[in-house]
């Protein structure tokens, strides 16, 4: 219920402490003035941070609760340990490999995996971590429970040190892009990324095998500080100490990732004069942050350089700003897409569709033609299966028989994913927002098609990376300057009111540049004068953007002057079609829906 | 019997209700309308504590209530049949009705209150052992109602039961409200549908971004002129 996602950027004194610590402890290391003991445990510090910051790109970001994350990072340590024991290689190599195997592995098991949702993944996960150690410890090249020693030792303080803000810098730029958001979007709401066109189960896997590939980074990091491995170094405890690392932290927050895993690490060394005491006062520490701050100490909160600078440099951080001169209309360039409304063709079609749930027939042979950039509209009884026809077209549920043609092409079996870039878009009757996210980051999601880069670019930035981001932005605040919802770009979206949320979902959908534009109850909740707006929005959008409408809707004012042909459903068959006047008129939709006085 | 006096409301950093004072008489129809975003919703949420950061004083039975915990002024009699229906999904009809009254502990009275809103609600009746997520939107909105009624409230809230609802049903919806009324259960009624609203409303206030500009007999209202350009659509 507490959930307070609304970003509050910490104070930059923070940030120039973390720095000012950082320098000041290299310039020790490196003057000889600091124990051997001390250059271990600041090491473990760093691998930990690679640790914590990789499983928040599973946790935080994406929100795949894994809780086997030892497990990748025995996977690295191991490999590490074989290359350097059999082969001698150096560090570089092996960090490397071990990377890369743990990613590997990441992504055969992410593949099956992450078809799961929530609790199952977690003990799917938890049950592939202990299947790593077990088999660790049987096999006999593995060196089995006594483990491997005379690894290569490394002085890698300095290495570790790079590889963790290496680790940070990624996930940190990932965070910030398309993929990113991309990401962040599954953890909101899984359906509603569907249907912006996300292919969900890529971008878990992708998560999923970049977590993995940092784990093994950190476990070949361990293995050559530590020159002996065994397995019971990677048990379920490790998992779990990573996650109370991130957790104590604020899932989601690479800032709060980097600070809880420092705190943990070096606090039970600090603690070690009370010996066993420390046993109860670190859980009692861990207890009271989650009764008072239950979402970590940091929350989603993260520091922001935009606003550093701009503290430094006294101006306004760039992305708060409108942007200036160059303006892409994304309507023209939608338009460019689109084709000639001339022609009467039907833009969709539905052959003798049905579905069943349970033995019940919700929808029954349907037969229906959409015409190319007509308003269209169904309307019926409630539970009449007007919801579950919209469902079928976009691949939400599957059909039980018949056909379900787009532009003359079958999309029937398809993932809603592939039928949103396909070009279906829609809304949802219980609007389905990323409710956590700002109301700008709702329609640059849906932009995630426009991005025409990858991961590779959203790391590296090079210039095109920028440039592609501001277009992105700037489109998604034209769109939403035109929806009357530029003054709240900043708002999280939950703190919308209903009718402007409802707006912003449609946003959204034509942010997915679609043909066709589902809307299911899209005048719900909003009053006469509000609905009229709409009507006029709805009319000038289907204009302008080259679009078939096709709505579900119980207000009849709406419906009568908008649509041109209209379709009524009564338990799950169509019982009409035709104009508004004829359905007015006809006496078996009066009786199933419009009732005798009709306004 | 609920009295709401200068109440203020901040909201996801917004001053969302700037100063609201209202009453409900025992046994009336009281109705909000205004447009989205005006704070009527917020108004209600308020009224159960389900918002934080508020000011001003809320109180039922003459009872001061600004301060107490949800299921506590549940208990006190005030039942909200929340905006988007949220019936629990995985549960059926009945334990969802069964869940209305969970702080009630006479059972021989919760079991002639169910077979009271069946008697409301056929259709619920004939759903008894469905999920509740598999019922179509207006079943839900319904069952929101029953729900709020098993916890045999004396004044019921309600958000926008209107909502997605199909001609016919809303005014079913809404002949059932005053059927409610009847009964003796005081209404307090958020819509939209301001035509509706102010059909069946013995009194409403009229709000526009968080404040009251106007207030009165339902019927004078509904006359007049500037109620009827904004919210009555002519």
């Amino acid at each position: 219920m507490n959930k307070h996602p609304n970003k509050i950027y910490a104070s930059p004194i923070l940030i120039f402490l973390g720095f000012a610590a950082l320098i000041y402890i290299n310039l020790q290391v490196s003057l000889d003035r600091v124990n051997f003991y001390v250059i271990g445990v600041l090491s473990v510090v760093a691998i930990n941070i690679i640790l914590t910051v990789s499983l928040n790109l599973i946790n935080g970001i994406t929100g795949q609760l894994s809780i086997g994350h030892a497990g990748f990072m025995a996977i690295g340590a191991y490999t590490t340990a074989l290359f350097s024991i059999h082969l001698g290689t150096p560090i570089y190599f092996n960090l490397l490999v071990s990377g890369i195997a743990a990613g590997f592995v990441g992504f055969l098991i992410g593949l099956p995996t992450l078809r799961l949702r929530g609790d199952y993944l977690a003990i799917a996960t938890l049950g592939f971590g202990e299947i790593i150690r077990v088999i660790l410890q049987n096999l006999r090249f593995t060196g089995g429970a006594a483990g491997l020693g005379g690894i290569d030792w490394v002085d890698n303080f300095y290495l570790t040190q790079f590889m963790a803000i290496v680790v940070v810098i990624v996930v940190w730029r990932i965070g910030a892009s398309a993929p990113g958001r991309a990401m962040v979007a599954i953890r909101e709401d899984e359906t509603a990324a569907e249907t912006v066109g996300i292919n969900t189960t890529k971008f878990k896997v992708m998560a999923f095998a970049l977590g993995s590939f940092g784990a093994g980074i950190a476990g070949s990091l361990f293995a050559h500080r530590m020159t002996y491995i065994a397995p019971d170094g990677f048990t379920f405890m490790k998992s779990i100490e990573v996650l109370v690392m991130l957790v104590l932290g604020g899932l989601g927050s690479i800032t709060g990732a980097i600070f809880s895993a420092t705190l943990l690490t070096v606090l039970p060394e600090f603690l070690r004069f009370i010996d066993e005491w420390r046993m109860i006062i670190y859980p009692a520490l861990l207890v009271t942050v989650m009764i008072f701050r239950s979402q970590g100490l940091f929350g989603t909160m993260e520091l922001d350089f935009a606003r550093v600078k701009s503290i430094l440099k006294k101006v306004a951080p760039e992305n708060l700003g409108p942007e200036k001169g160059k303006s892409n209309p994304p309507m023209q360039k939608i338009k460019a897409l689109g084709f000639d409304s001339q022609e009467q063709k039907p833009i969709l079609e539905t052959k003798d569709l049905s579905i069943s749930f349970g033995g019940l027939k919700a929808v029954k042979n349907l037969d229906m033609q959409i015409t190319q950039g007509s308003l269209h509209g169904l309307i019926g009884p409630n539970g009449a299966g007007k919801t579950t026809v919209f469902n079928m077209l976009t691949g939400v549920h599957l059909p039980s028989s018949g056909e379900i043609l787009f532009n003359g092409q079958r999309i029937d079996g398809n993932s809603p994913y592939s039928v949103a870039q396909a070009g279906i878009a829609r809304t949802f009757q219980n609007i389905r927002l990323f409710k956590d996210l700002t109301v700008l980051d709702n329609v640059k999601v849906a932009f995630h098609l426009h991005a025409d880069y990858g991961l590779g670019t959203a790391v590296a930035r090079p210039p095109k990376f920028g440039a592609a981001e501001r277009r992105i932005t700037s489109e998604a605040k034209e769109l939403l300057e035109i929806f009357k919802l530029g003054d709240h770009c900043m708002t999280i979206a939950r703190n919308l009111p209903y009718g402007a949320q409802r707006r912003l979902e449609i946003v959204r959908a034509l942010a997915v540049s679609p043909k066709l534009l589902l809307l299911d109850e899209p005048a719900a909740g909003m009053n006469v004068l509000e609905t009229e707006k709409l009507m006029e929005l709805i009319h000038w959008v289907r204009d302008e953007f080259d679009l078939t409408i096709f709505l579900i809707e119980h207000d009849m004012s709406l419906v009568m002057k908008l649509c041109q042909t209209i379709s009524v459903l009564d338990y799950g068959m169509k019982i009409f079609e035709g104009t508004p006047e004829q359905v007015r008129k006809d006496p078996r939709v009066i009786e199933a829906y419009l009732g005798e006085e009709v306004s | 019997m609920l009295k709401v006096t200068d109440l203020h409301v901040y909201y996801g950093g917004i001053h969302a209700i700037k100063g609201i004072s209202l009453s409900v008489k025992e046994g009336q129809i009281v109705s909000l309308i205004g447009a989205n975003g005006a704070g009527k919703s917020t108004c209600l949420n308020t009224i159960c504590n389900l918002v934080n950061n508020s000011k001003g004083k809320i109180s039922f039975l003459d009872r001061d209530i600004t301060s107490a915990p949800p299921h506590k002024i549940v208990k006190l009699g005030v039942a909200q049949v929340p905006e988007g229906r949220k019936v629990f999904p995985q549960m059926t009809v009945a334990e969802n009705l069964d869940m209305g009254a969970y702080v009630r502990k006479d059972k021989s009275g919760v079991r002639h209150d169910m077979g009271k809103v069946y008697k409301l609600f056929p259709r619920l009746l004939e759903r008894k052992n469905q999920l509740a997520g598999t019922l179509s939107g207006g079943e839900q909105q319904m069952l929101a109602i029953g729900r709020g009624l098993m916890a045999k409230p004396r004044i019921l809230l309600l958000d926008e039961p209107s909502m997605g609802l199909a001609p016919l049903l809303v005014r079913e919806i809404f002949s059932i409200i005053r059927e409610i009324n009847s009964l003796g259960t005081t209404i307090l009624l958020v819509e939209q549908n301001a035509n509706m609203a102010l059909s069946i409303a013995n009194y409403a206030y009229v709000l526009e971004t968080g404040r009251i500009v106007l207030e009165g007999e339902a019927k004078v209202l509904a006359a007049d002129e500037k109620v009827k350009a904004a919210y009555l659509g002519g």
